[in-house]
């Protein structure tokens, strides 16, 4: 087999989403078994794979299928409010990710059963030394089967879009709050120094929040800017 | 993935919240103790939740009146209003405190261009109830609105003058929204401590044919305000 013909099988499957955006592939070694090439073979069509931007070769955790959205397309579409330094996220750390009981409040926030279950997801994202703790909450119910891994290399605004309900419309609430022992901890500054605190609610057009985010970032070292027209 | 148990003080965070966002109505939260009860857990636990909701200016706890909600002013990020329209509120009194003809300093010389020499410099401080919420300073070409030397800013809106007296509508601007403490002299306009968390937001705003008209530096106290705003379609865009 030629690699041209890995690599047109695999764009072709990642094409009709028998692997899903933002999910891993098998490895080079699987790839090369189930082939039957050489692993040079399988590493030139992933290579072309990942020049057309179809794959994303992450060190240590593999390859993925690119998201349809880029990182970049959705900093520049959130023209809206974006941050001053517009890199992408090079590391991603994991700091919880479960299920837990609705309850009471987001019971009211999604207008769901309290007795539900919802992803509880947290991770803290350094860009050049700017940390920024993300924390995610999806209903079971809309996500039902909803990986975590697929944050490395998606977006937030992407991975929420890739459940049940389909979102369409983001309200942000944007506070300057103080950090308390857990948030100093997390973001590597003092307790009660000053945090920006931004929830987002996806919603869907009937107006049915999808996600919650909560993110959070060292207010002295964060700049905004917004152009209005 | 796992299952887990939410904590003690996570289930009063929330419930508090819950009655904070979803009831209104709820002009008196519970005591301290009632909430406790009420959930079945300790004391501690709901002290800890407190913690949390007093370092978001939620609610702020008094003696004997127990457990206070905070409202907050909420601006619309993307509104080109001005201050006095976005926060639309009768009783917010300007308070007009100088106004100067300075030198174009560094960070405006960019803004304003080479040609401009003095601008005006206005200080006002905003209050309601007699309570400082925001300290700005808004500069304009000297050349142009000379003016302005001469006029009293108490209670008047900026944007509603350049309008009625030079007829000028802003069309675009900019604006940056990072974080400072107050220094002596801020924190003493504001009343506010030394090292108050405070929003600064400098905007720069430019007629249709891009003249830069007006810069402005607000000040405004973390705890009394939030910011909000709204994006439709969200997706379309990519």
């Amino acid at each position: 087999m030629l690699f041209k013909e890995v690599h047109a099988d695999l764009k072709l499957k990642i094409k009709q989403k028998n692997y899903l955006p933002g999910s891993n592939l098998p490895t080079e070694t699987e790839l090369q078994e189930y082939y039957q090439v050489s692993r040079t073979t399988i590493r030139r069509a992933i290579d072309q794979l990942v020049a057309e931007n179809k794959v994303i070769r992450k060190k240590g955790s593999g390859l993925f299928v690119a998201p349809a959205i880029s990182k970049q397309n959705i900093l520049e579409m959130t023209g809206i409010i974006k941050q001053s330094v517009p890199e992408l996220a090079d590391m991603i750390k994991f700091k919880d990710s479960y299920l837990r009981l609705v309850g009471p409040y987001y019971a009211d926030v999604f207008n769901i059963g309290a007795n539900e279950l919802l992803y509880f997801i947290s991770f803290v994202i350094n860009i050049k030394g700017q940390l920024t703790w993300e924390k995610l909450i999806l209903p079971l119910e809309y996500f039902p089967d909803f990986d975590p891994t697929c944050l490395k290399i998606m977006s937030i605004i992407e991975a929420v879009n890739s459940g049940k309900l389909k979102p369409k419309n983001l309200f942000q609430d944007f506070q300057l709050i103080r950090a308390t022992d857990e948030i100093g901890k997390q973001l590597c500054i003092q307790k009660q120094a000053p945090v920006f605190k931004i929830t987002n609610l996806f919603s869907t057009k009937d107006s049915k929040i999808v996600a919650v985010e909560y993110r959070l970032q060292d207010a002295l070292t964060t700049k905004y800017s917004i152009d209005f027209n | 993935m796992e299952y887990k148990e939410r904590t003690a003080a996570t289930q009063a965070q929330e419930y508090i919240q819950d009655l904070i966002q979803f009831r209104p109505a709820t002009k008196f939260l519970p005591s301290q103790r009632e909430i406790a009860e009420e959930l079945g857990v300790s004391r501690n636990a709901v002290l800890h939740a407190l913690v949390k909701l007093k370092n978001a200016d939620q609610v702020s706890t008094k003696e004997r009146t127990g457990i206070v909600v905070n409202t907050k002013i909420n601006i619309n990020m993307l509104g080109m209003e001005s201050m006095t329209a976005e926060i639309n509120d009768r009783t917010i009194q300007i308070n007009h405190l100088t106004t100067e003809l300075i030198s174009v300093p560094k960070n405006l010389t960019n803004f304003f261009g080479p040609t401009v020499k003095k601008l005006i410099k206005i200080s006002r401080v905003r209050l309601k109830n007699k309570i400082p919420l925001t300290y700005e300073t808004t500069y304009f070409n000297a050349a142009k609105f000379k003016v302005f030397v001469e006029i009293d800013f108490t209670n008047k809106s900026l944007y509603a003058l350049l309008k009625d007296k030079y007829g000028i509508v802003l069309a675009y601007g900019k604006e940056n929204i990072a974080c400072s403490l107050a220094n002596e002299k801020i924190s003493e306009i504001l009343k506010v401590k030394k090292d108050t968390p405070l929003y600064r937001i400098d905007s720069f705003n430019y007629l249709e044919d891009a003249t830069p008209i007006e810069a402005t530096t607000q000040y405004l106290i973390g705890s009394k305000f939030k910011y909000h705003f709204t994006a439709a379609d969200i997706y379309t865009y990519l």
